[in-house]
C-alpha cells in the first residue's frame, strides 16, 4: 500500500516557490502600505470613543460570523456570503497547512489527517465557488437593484472565481499524474484528473500542472496585493465596524465636543476617525439606500452615498498633495444632509454596523456652526433659541389648550406619582393637543396621580440637536434636568417618542438614571392590564393598522406596548402593513423634517399612507404626535380624510373608555 | 450681490433689540410704553436690522480687510443685540447709553457717535418691529448730511464708491436707486437671507464685554434733541457720472468740433451727394467740375 | 444751506480753510495791475465778487514769479518781489471781510508771451518757439531750473505773507510746467526730458519747494488743462496720467482743470469757451480728472447758470465750479441764486468780446452786459437821484433798455417807447446767426429788470414828437438805434442781388448759389450771413479788405466761427474790396496792389459795411425839451458793449 501522503509541492521548482513566497510577502507589504495610508487620514479625523473592550470587539466579530445579527435579514444573501467566507477560510487553512508541512519541521500530513483534510478542502472549495456563482447570479442574472455596478466589483469575482477554478484545475492535474485512489476524497480534483487523463497524454500533465499552479500563485498574488484597494477592502475593514458596533441605543445621537471659536469645514480632520473607517468598511451593498425613506420619495439623499461619500473624501486626502484639504462639502450636498428623517433605517438595515444617520447628523452640526442653515431651518432654530419651541410659536401658548383642564402644577405639598410631559407638538399643535387632552382625560379616569409642568416645560431640545445644533441642546437639557431635579421627578410618561428618546437616552447619560420615563404606550397597555381602564367592547370589527413611530419602535425598541393598547380596543382586528415593527416605514417627520422644506417628487407621508391604505384598515393607530400630524397632512393631500382616520392610541383608548 | 471692488469698507451697523411681535402686547394707558403680556417676555433682535448685519457682514466677506462695527442705542438688555452681532462675526461692537426715547434720540445719539468717526456706509433696519416709526435711518442720515436709500429690499452692486440697490415701494414694483458712499442705507428685512447663528457662537459672543458709551444731548424747546454739530463741513465726494469725452486719439480739431457740437459725430464737410441729370455734354461737363473741385484731376 | 442748491452750498474744506460754497471765480489776467502791483481797481473789482458771495477767489491770474516769465505784456501782478506784500495784504483783508477764501495764481510762463517789453530772453524746455507768439525762446538750464523752482517757492511765500489763504500753480494754458510735460514742447535729453516722469520732475520739483516754503497750513493747488487739443500734444489720456502721478504724489489740494492750452489759436480760444461751445461743455475733462485724482477738482468751462453747476457738482464732474465770467457778467449770482431769485441773475452769455478778448489784447477786462465791470471804483454804488424826473426813453433796444433800467432804480419816473411789439432792438437780428442764440440774454435780462422795476413801457408806439412833449417829460433819452450802411460803391444801390447782412438774417436773401459776401464791418455780422447762407446750401465766399475776414473778433470767437465757415466749405480772401459793380458784373480791387478783377459768377452779393444811425427824432427834438440824450448807436453806431455803457453813464448823471 502506498503512503497516504504525498510529496509536497511537487513539480515546484525553486523558482516558482521564490516566486510565490517572495510575490505574497510583497503583495502584502503593498496592500498594508497602501492601507497605511487611508489610516494616516483617519488618524487626522476628530475623536472618536466607541467604548468597545477588545473582547467585546472579538464577541461582535464571532458573533457577526456565525450569522447571528444582522445576516439573516437578507437570507440570500447570507448564505453567499456565508460560503465564500467559510470557503476561503478553508482554503486559506488547507494552503497554511501545505506551508507548515513543507517550511516547518512538522510533519502531520499524511494518513487519517490527510485525507480528512483533503476531502475538507475541497469541500470548501466546492462552497467557495458556490457562494460566488450565487453572487454572479445576484449580480448579474437576477440583478438586484440596490447593488451598485462597478468594474471593482466585478474584478473582484473574476479573480476569485479564477482562484478557485485555478486551484482545482492543479490539484487535478497534480492527481491525474499517479492517480492514487486514496485522492477519492479530494472528489473534485479526482474527479477532474479522471477528466484531464481521459482528454491529455500523460506526458503534459506535468507541464500543465506547473502552468496552472503558477496562475493559481499568481492570481492569488494579485488578491493579496489589491485587498486593499476599493471595493476590495470592504472584505478586510468591515470586520473593523463589526467589532466597533456601537453599544448604545439608535436613538442616541453621539457626542458632539464642541470646542471654542470652531469653525468646521467638512474636511477629514472636522469628522470623527471612525466615520473615515465606516466609509472605507462599506460594502456597498446598498441596503441603507433601499430602506431609506428619503430615498424613496425621490429626494436628494441617498445614504450609501453620504457613507462612499466620506471614502472619496480620504481618496481625495490621500491623493493631495499641495496642503489643500478636502471638504466633505464638495462631495456631499447640503441638501442630501438636510432630506435625513433620522429615522434609523439605514444603520438598522447595514450588514456591518456603520453608523450612517450619525455622519449626516455630525454634517449638520458643521453646517450650523458656518452658518449653512436653509431658512425654515433657521426659524425653527431660531424658535427654539429665543421661544423654546421649534414651531416658533409665542411661549405664552404653550397652555393654551389645556385651559379649563385645571392640571395640577408641581407643588411641594403634593407628590405626584408621575409628571406627565406634554411636550411642543402636544402643546401647540391644534392635531397633537388631542392626544393631549385624552391623556388628561385617561389618567384622570384611571386615577392616576400626576402633574403637568405647565409654563416650565420647554423642548427637549431633540430637534436642536438632529438639525445640528449641539449647544442649543444642550442648553434645553441643561434646563430641563434642572427644573425636573428641582420638582423632584421619579416618572415621567409621555406621548412623544421624540421626548421620551432625548429624555430617556440623551438626557442621563452616566451614572444612574435620576427618574424613569415610560411612552404612554406603555403605561396605557399597564393600565389596560391592571383594570384601571375598562373598555367597551365591540362585536363589530374594526380593522386598525397600527405605524410604528421610529423613535418608539426602532431607536428604542417598544413594539408590544402600542400592539396591545390596539388590541385592546373595542372590535380591533390588527393589519399589519407590510412593513412594520424594526422594519417599518418612516412617516417622514423626524430629524427637524417637520419643519424643513420638503423636497423631492413624492412626500414620505405620503407614501406611508399608500401603505397603510393596502391593508384595508379604517384607522391608522400610531403612537407619536408627529406620525399623526404627518400622516394627517398626506391624508388631506389625498383627500382620505373621511375613509382612513388616523389616531393616536391614546386618543382611541379615550374613546374607549367606557363611562 | 455683486462687490466690484475689493478695497476695504467699514461698515457700521444699527441694531435693536426688540419686544417679540408675537407675544400678545399691550400699551400702558399712562406711560404709553408698550409691554408684553407674557410672564417671561421675549426679545429679539428686529428683523430688518438682522437683514442690515447680514448684508454687511457679506460684504466684508467679499471685500478682505473690511470691517464691520454693530452700535445700539439701549439699556443694558439690548445688548443682547450686540451678541448676535458679534456672533455673527462683527469686529466691534458698542452700547451707546443717553438720555430721551425715541427715534429722534436714538438717531442724534448714533449721530454723535458717528461723528467721531467716519463710516464708509452705514447700515439701518428700515423700520423695527415695536415701533415701526422707520424714522432712525433716515433722521441719521440727515443729521450726518450723508446720502441715503430707504427701504432697499435687494443690493444689486457695491463698490467703493457706489452702491446699486432697490427700493421696494407700492405695489410690488421697485426701484433701481444708486448712492454714493460714504451714505446710509436701511433695510427690508426680508432683502438679505440671513445665515444661522449656531447657539454656540452666541455662547461665546456673551463672553464678550461691549463697551458703554454714555451721550448727552441738549434738548431744544420743543424737546426734541438739539442735533449734534457737525465735526466736518465736507459733503460726501459725488461718484463721478461718465459724459460724452472725444477719443484722444481724434485730431483736435475734431476733439473741439465735437465739443462745440455737444457731442456730435465730426461732420465730414459738404460730405453731399448730389444726382447730375442732362445730356452726355452736361453730365460730363459736371463731372469734370466735380473732380477738378476736389482736386482729383 | 439752500434748497435748489444743497451741493453748490455746502462748505468746502481744503486742506486748512474751508471754503463756504462751491463757486470760484478763477485766475485770469485783468490788466488791472499797476506797475505790476494789484492796485484799487483790482481789489474793487475782486471786492464786489467776494460781497456777493463767492467761496472761493482764485485772484491774478499769471502772476509771474520771476522777471524771465513776461509780465507787462498783458500787465500781471510781479510776484517776484517782495514790495507786493502790502498789496497783497490789503487785497486779502478785504477779500476776508467777506467770507471769501482767497488765493493767487502763481507761473512761469516759459516761452510763452514776448520778450519785446521786458527784454528779458525768454526760456522754454526746448529751442521750440510757441505757435502763438512765434518767439524761439533759450533753453532752460539745469541753474536756470533752481533759480525758477526758488522763484516760485518764494512767490508762494510772499502770498502766504500777505494773508492769503493758498495759492495755484499754474499747469495750462501752456506755460512753462506743462511746456516741460508736453512731449511736442519738450525734446531734452537730461533728466528733465524724455518719459513722462522726467518730464514732470520740474513740476514735481516746483510742487515741492512751494509746499516746503508755505508750510502744511497753506492750500497749495494746480491748474492744469483735461486736453490741450495741440496735435501731438497734452491730450485727455496723457492728462489723466499726469493728473494720476500729481495726485500720487499728495500734496496738492485741489485740481483746477480747464480745456484747451494757450498754444496755438483754436486751443486758446477753447480755454475760455464762448457761446459757440454748448455749456459747461469741459465736465467731461474734470470729470476724468477727478476719477483719477483724490484731491478736490475744480470743473471750468462756460458754467454760466447754479442750475448747470448744481447739475455738475451732482454728477461728480467737479467739486467746485468755476463760475469766473458768470461772475463778471453778474458779481452778485451767488446771493441771488442762494436767495432763489434766479430771474434777476444776468447771465453770462459767453460773448467773451468784453472780457476776456479784451484781456488777450492787453485791454483791462469788461463786460459787454455789465457795465460796473472795470469800472467798480466809480460805478460800484448807484445813488439815487437827488430830484426825481421824468424820463421819456426811446427805443427798447439794449441802450434804451439799460438806461430806463438805471434811471428807474435811481428813482426816476420812465416812460418807454418801442415802435416794434419787442424789446432788444438789433440782438433780435443778431440772436438769429448761428450760435449766436444767447445773445438774447442781454435783452431777456433788461426787459425782465425793466418790468420788475415798474417803467412805464409803451410797446408798439411810434415815438413822435408831438407824443413826447405830452408826456411832459424833464429828460428825453433817445436811443433808436442804427440800419445798415450802403457801402459808397458804385453800382450798388442800383444791384438787384445786392443785400445786407441783416436782411440775410432775417431770410430776406435773393435766390442764387453763388455768394460773395462783403466783411468790411469786421464784426460778427458778415461772417454770421457767410454761415446763415452756407448753411442753406449755397456756395460763399468772403472777401475783406482787412487783414482778415471777421478782422475785429476777439481771439476767442475767431476760432469757433473758423472752424464752423471752413467746415461748411467757405472761401476767404482778405485784403480785397469791392470796387463797382457794373451790369451784373462785381469788380473787386487789392486793396494794397490796386488790381482790379472782375466777377462775373456772383449771384448774391451781401455787404456788411456798419451801420448809420438813426437820428432824426434826436434832431427833431433837439431844442424842444429840457434835457437830451442821444445815446448808443443812434449817436454813433459802435458795439453793444459802446451802446451799455453809454447808456449806463448818462442814466447814472440824469
Amino acid at each position: 500500500m502506498e503512503p497516504i501522503t504525498r510529496q509536497i509541492e511537487w513539480n515546484v521548482s525553486h523558482g516558482m516557490l521564490l516566486f510565490l513566497y517572495g510575490g505574497t510577502f510583497l503583495a502584502v507589504l503593498l496592500s498594508a502600505w497602501r492601507l497605511y495610508r487611508r489610516t494616516a487620514v483617519w488618524r487626522s479625523g476628530r475623536p472618536y470613543s466607541s467604548g468597545i473592550t477588545p473582547a467585546r470587539a472579538i464577541e461582535n466579530v464571532v458573533a457577526w460570523m456565525f450569522n447571528r445579527s444582522k445576516m439573516p435579514r437578507d437570507r440570500y444573501a447570507a448564505w453567499m456570503h456565508s460560503l465564500i467566507l467559510w470557503g476561503f477560510i478553508i482554503l486559506l487553512i488547507g494552503t497554511t497547512l501545505v506551508f507548515l508541512e513543507h517550511q516547518t519541521p512538522l510533519h502531520f500530513f499524511y494518513g487519517t489527517f490527510y485525507l480528512v483534510a483533503s476531502a475538507i478542502i475541497d469541500a470548501g472549495g466546492v462552497a467557495f465557488l458556490a457562494g460566488l456563482g450565487m453572487a454572479i447570479y445576484r449580480r448579474y442574472l437576477h440583478r438586484q437593484p440596490r447593488l451598485k455596478s462597478s468594474g471593482w466589483v466585478d474584478a473582484l469575482l473574476v479573480l476569485l472565481v479564477a482562484i478557485g477554478v485555478t486551484g482545482f484545475f492543479l490539484e487535478g492535474f497534480r492527481i491525474a499524474v499517479t492517480l492514487p485512489s486514496f485522492e477519492r476524497v479530494s472528489f473534485v480534483g479526482y474527479g477532474l484528473a479522471l477528466l484531464f487523463r481521459s482528454l491529455v497524454s500523460a506526458g503534459t500533465l506535468p507541464l500543465l500542472h506547473r502552468i496552472s499552479w503558477s496562475v493559481h500563485a499568481a492570481l492569488c498574488v494579485v488578491l493579496f496585493g489589491a485587498a486593499t484597494v476599493y471595493f476590495f477592502r470592504h472584505v478586510v475593514l468591515s470586520l473593523t465596524t463589526v467589532a466597533l458596533r456601537p453599544q448604545r441605543s439608535s436613538g442616541k445621537l453621539r457626542e458632539y465636543p464642541t470646542t471654542a471659536n470652531y469653525t468646521p469645514s467638512g474636511t477629514a480632520a472636522d469628522l470623527k476617525w471612525k466615520d473615515l473607517l465606516d466609509g472605507d468598511a462599506c460594502t456597498t451593498c446598498g441596503r441603507c439606500t433601499s430602506v431609506c425613506p428619503a430615498t424613496a420619495a425621490g429626494k436628494a439623499l441617498d445614504p450609501r452615498s453620504i457613507v462612499l461619500g466620506l471614502s472619496q473624501l480620504v481618496d481625495r486626502q490621500t491623493a493631495s498633495h499641495n496642503g489643500h484639504l478636502p471638504s466633505a462639502f464638495d462631495i456631499i450636498t447640503d441638501r442630501e444632509l438636510w432630506d435625513c428623517t433620522t429615522c434609523g433605517a439605514c444603520v438598522y438595515e447595514c450588514p456591518v454596523n456603520i453608523e450612517v444617520y450619525d455622519k449626516i447628523v455630525d454634517l449638520r452640526r458643521q453646517l450650523v456652526q458656518i452658518g449653512r442653515v436653509s431658512p425654515a431651518a433657521q426659524v425653527s432654530l431660531d424658535g427654539l433659541r429665543q421661544r423654546q419651541n421649534p414651531w416658533d410659536y409665542s411661549p405664552a401658548q404653550r397652555t393654551a389648550w389645556s385651559e379649563g383642564l385645571k392640571l395640577p402644577t408641581p407643588a411641594p405639598e403634593t407628590q405626584a406619582e408621575w409628571v406627565y410631559w406634554i411636550g411642543c407638538a402636544g402643546s401647540f399643535e391644534a392635531s397633537a393637543q388631542s392626544i393631549s387632552k385624552s391623556m388628561v382625560n385617561i389618567l384622570r379616569q384611571a386615577n392616576v396621580s400626576f402633574v403637568t409642568l405647565g409654563c416650565q416645560e420647554r423642548c427637549t431640545g431633540d430637534p436642536a440637536r438632529r438639525m445640528g445644533d449641539e449647544r442649543l441642546f444642550q442648553k434645553f437639557k441643561k434646563s430641563n434636568v434642572e427644573t425636573l431635579r428641582a420638582i423632584g421627578a421619579r416618572k415621567i410618561v409621555t406621548h412623544c417618542p421624540h421626548c421620551l428618546n432625548t429624555l430617556k437616552n440623551e438626557y442621563l447619560e452616566d451614572g444612574q438614571p435620576e427618574f424613569t420615563v415610560v411612552h404612554h404606550s406603555q403605561l396605557l397597555e399597564t393600565l389596560v392590564k391592571e383594570g384601571k381602564l375598562q373598555l367597551q367592547t365591540s362585536d363589530e370589527n374594526r380593522p386598525i393598522t397600527f405605524h410604528d413611530p421610529c423613535y418608539l419602535g426602532r431607536h428604542n425598541g417598544e413594539f408590544d406596548a402600542p400592539r396591545s393598547v390596539v388590541a385592546a380596543l373595542p372590535g380591533a382586528e390588527l393589519h399589519e402593513m407590510e412593513r412594520n415593527r424594526e422594519k417599518s416605514f418612516c412617516c417622514g417627520g423626524g430629524g427637524g423634517q417637520m419643519w424643513l422644506e420638503s423636497s423631492g417628487s413624492q412626500r414620505v407621508e405620503g407614501l406611508r399612507l399608500a401603505e397603510a391604505e393596502k391593508t384595508g384598515a379604517t384607522v391608522i393607530a400610531t403612537a407619536c404626535p408627529f406620525c399623526k400630524i404627518m400622516l394627517e397632512s398626506a391624508s388631506s393631500t389625498a383627500g382620505k380624510q373621511q375613509l382612513i382616520q388616523i389616531k393616536d392610541i391614546a386618543e382611541l383608548v379615550n374613546e374607549a373608555i367606557a363611562r | 450681490m455683486k462687490v466690484l471692488h475689493t478695497t476695504p469698507f467699514k461698515i457700521a451697523v444699527c441694531l435693536k433689540e426688540v419686544l417679540d411681535a408675537r407675544l400678545p402686547l399691550k400699551v400702558e394707558a399712562k406711560t404709553g410704553a408698550i409691554q408684553q403680556d407674557a410672564p417671561e417676555p421675549v426679545v429679539t433682535l428686529n428683523p430688518a436690522d438682522r437683514s442690515a448685519l447680514e448684508f454687511a457682514m457679506q460684504l466684508r466677506e467679499q471685500s478682505p480687510g473690511s470691517r464691520v462695527e454693530v452700535f445700539s442705542v439701549s439699556d443694558v438688555a439690548g445688548q443682547a443685540a450686540l451678541w448676535y452681532g458679534l456672533a455673527r462675526g462683527a469686529d466691534d461692537a458698542e452700547r451707546i447709553e443717553g438720555s430721551g426715547k425715541g427715534a429722534p434720540y436714538t438717531a442724534a445719539l448714533l449721530a454723535t457717535r458717528f461723528h467721531k468717526e467716519t463710516f464708509d456706509l452705514i447700515c439701518c433696519g428700515d423700520e423695527t418691529l415695536d415701533n415701526s416709526s422707520a424714522l432712525v435711518g433716515p433722521l441719521l442720515a440727515e443729521i450726518l448730511d450723508l446720502p441715503q436709500v430707504t427701504g432697499v429690499v435687494r443690493i444689486v452692486e457695491c463698490s467703493k464708491s457706489s452702491i446699486l440697490v432697490e427700493r421696494g415701494l407700492e405695489r410690488g414694483s421697485r426701484e433701481l436707486v444708486e448712492m454714493d458712499l460714504p451714505g446710509l442705507i436701511t433695510l427690508k428685512a426680508e432683502s438679505v437671507p440671513w445665515r444661522y447663528v449656531s447657539y454656540q457662537k452666541l455662547e461665546e459672543a456673551q463672553l464678550r464685554n461691549i463697551p458703554v458709551r454714555r451721550e448727552t444731548l441738549p434738548t431744544s424747546s420743543n424737546g426734541l434733541p438739539k442735533w449734534p454739530e457737525q465735526a466736518t463741513p465736507t459733503a460726501p465726494r459725488a461718484r463721478v457720472k461718465k459724459s460724452f469725452t472725444p477719443d484722444s486719439k481724434m485730431s483736435p480739431a475734431d476733439r473741439v468740433r465735437m465739443i462745440m457740437a455737444g457731442g456730435a459725430a465730426p461732420q465730414e464737410s459738404k460730405s453731399k451727394s448730389s444726382v447730375v441729370e442732362g445730356d452726355a455734354e452736361y453730365v460730363s461737363e459736371q463731372l469734370y467740375r466735380f473732380l477738378k473741385h476736389h482736386e482729383f484731376v | 444751506m439752500s434748497e435748489q442748491f444743497p451741493l453748490l452750498f455746502s462748505p468746502l474744506q481744503l486742506r486748512n480753510k474751508t471754503i463756504k460754497n462751491r463757486i470760484a471765480s478763477t485766475a485770469h489776467v485783468t490788466i488791472f495791475a499797476e506797475n505790476g502791483m494789484p492796485a484799487d481797481r483790482e481789489r474793487r473789482y475782486y471786492e464786489e465778487k467776494a460781497k456777493g458771495g463767492a467761496g472761493l477767489l482764485i485772484c491774478f491770474g499769471s502772476s509771474s514769479v520771476h522777471p524771465t516769465s513776461p509780465a507787462l505784456d498783458w500787465k500781471v501782478v510781479e510776484m517776484f518781489d517782495d514790495r507786493v506784500i502790502p498789496h497783497l495784504q490789503k487785497f486779502s483783508d478785504t477779500m476776508h471781510g467777506y467770507g471769501a477764501a482767497v488765493l493767487a495764481q502763481i507761473t512761469h510762463r516759459g516761452r510763452r508771451g514776448h520778450s519785446n517789453l521786458s527784454w528779458q530772453r525768454l526760456l522754454g524746455p526746448s529751442r521750440v518757439k510757441e505757435p502763438n507768439h512765434r518767439e524761439v525762446p533759450g533753453v532752460v538750464q539745469r541753474e536756470d531750473i533752481d533759480m525758477i523752482v526758488k522763484a516760485f517757492g518764494q512767490a508762494a511765500l510772499r502770498l502766504k505773507q500777505g494773508g492769503f489763504d493758498g495759492v495755484e500753480i499754474s499747469a495750462a494754458h501752456c506755460h512753462l510746467i506743462d511746456q516741460f510735460w508736453g512731449p511736442h514742447v519738450n525734446f531734452r535729453d537730461d533728466e528733465f526730458g524724455g518719459d513722462l516722469d522726467n518730464r514732470m520732475k520740474f513740476g514735481f520739483m516746483v510742487i515741492e519747494r512751494v509746499r516746503e516754503t508755505v508750510g502744511d497750513d497753506f492750500i497749495v493747488g494746480i491748474r492744469i488743462t483735461g486736453d490741450d487739443f495741440v496735435e501731438g500734444g497734452l491730450n485727455n489720456d496723457i492728462m489723466c496720467e499726469i493728473a494720476q502721478k500729481l495726485s500720487e504724489h499728495g500734496m496738492l489740494d485741489y485740481f483746477n482743470v480747464i480745456g484747451g492750452s494757450g498754444e496755438t489759436l483754436p486751443a486758446e480760444a477753447a480755454c475760455v469757451p464762448s457761446m459757440n461751445f454748448p455749456l459747461a461743455c469741459f465736465k467731461h475733462l474734470s470729470g476724468r480728472i477727478r476719477e483719477v485724482v483724490k484731491e478736490p477738482v475744480i470743473a471750468v468751462g462756460r458754467i454760466n447758470d447754479p442750475v448747470v453747476a448744481e447739475k455738475l457738482l451732482a454728477d461728480g464732474q467737479g467739486d467746485i465750479v468755476a463760475m469766473t465770467r458768470a461772475l463778471i457778467a453778474d458779481p452778485y449770482l451767488p446771493l441771488k441764486a442762494k436767495e432763489g431769485r434766479l430771474d434777476d441773475i444776468r447771465q453770462c452769455m459767453g460773448y467773451n468780446e468784453g472780457c476776456i478778448d479784451r484781456q488777450y489784447r492787453g485791454i483791462p477786462v469788461g463786460c459787454v452786459q455789465n457795465p460796473v465791470i472795470g469800472k467798480e471804483v466809480d460805478w460800484a454804488d448807484l445813488p439815487p437821484a437827488t430830484t426825481t424826473k421824468k424820463v421819456v426813453v426811446i427805443g427798447a433796444g439794449p441802450a434804451g433798455l439799460e438806461a430806463a433800467r438805471i434811471l428807474k432804480t435811481r428813482g426816476h419816473q420812465v416812460v418807454l417807447f418801442e415802435k416794434s411789439d419787442r424789446f432788444g432792438g438789433q440782438l433780435n437780428i443778431a440772436k438769429l446767426a448761428a450760435k449766436r442764440g444767447d445773445y438774447d440774454g442781454v435783452a431777456r435780462w433788461l426787459e425782465l429788470q425793466v418790468k420788475k422795476l415798474g417803467v412805464d413801457i409803451r410797446l408798439n408806439t411810434e415815438a413822435t414828437v408831438d407824443g413826447i412833449l405830452a408826456e411832459n417829460p424833464d429828460t428825453v433819452v433817445v436811443a433808436t438805434g442804427a440800419v445798415p450802411l450802403l457801402p459808397p460803391v458804385p453800382g450798388l444801390q442800383e444791384c438787384e442781388f445786392a443785400v445786407s447782412a441783416w436782411d440775410v438774417l432775417l431770410g430776406k436773401a435773393p435766390a442764387g448759389n453763388r455768394v460773395l459776401v462783403l466783411d468790411d464791418q469786421g464784426g460778427q455780422e458778415s461772417v454770421g450771413a457767410a454761415e446763415f447762407l452756407l448753411d442753406e446750401g449755397r456756395e460763399v465766399e468772403i472777401i475783406t479788405p482787412h487783414y482778415s475776414v471777421g478782422e475785429d473778433l476777439g481771439p476767442t470767437n475767431k476760432p469757433p466761427v473758423y472752424a464752423r465757415l471752413y467746415a461748411k466749405g467757405v472761401r476767404m480772401q482778405s485784403t480785397w474790396e469791392l470796387a463797382a459793380i457794373e451790369s451784373g458784373i462785381v469788380r473787386l480791387r487789392n486793396l494794397h496792389a490796386g488790381v482790379e478783377i472782375e466777377r462775373d459768377d456772383v449771384d448774391v452779393l451781401v455787404y456788411s459795411y456798419g451801420g448809420q444811425s438813426v437820428d432824426g427824432l434826436a434832431r427833431e427834438l433837439s431844442g424842444k425839451v429840457k434835457e437830451l440824450h442821444n445815446i448808443g448807436d443812434s449817436y454813433a453806431p459802435r458795439s453793444l458793449h459802446h451802446s451799455i455803457i453809454e447808456a449806463h453813464k448818462y442814466a447814472r448823471e440824469i
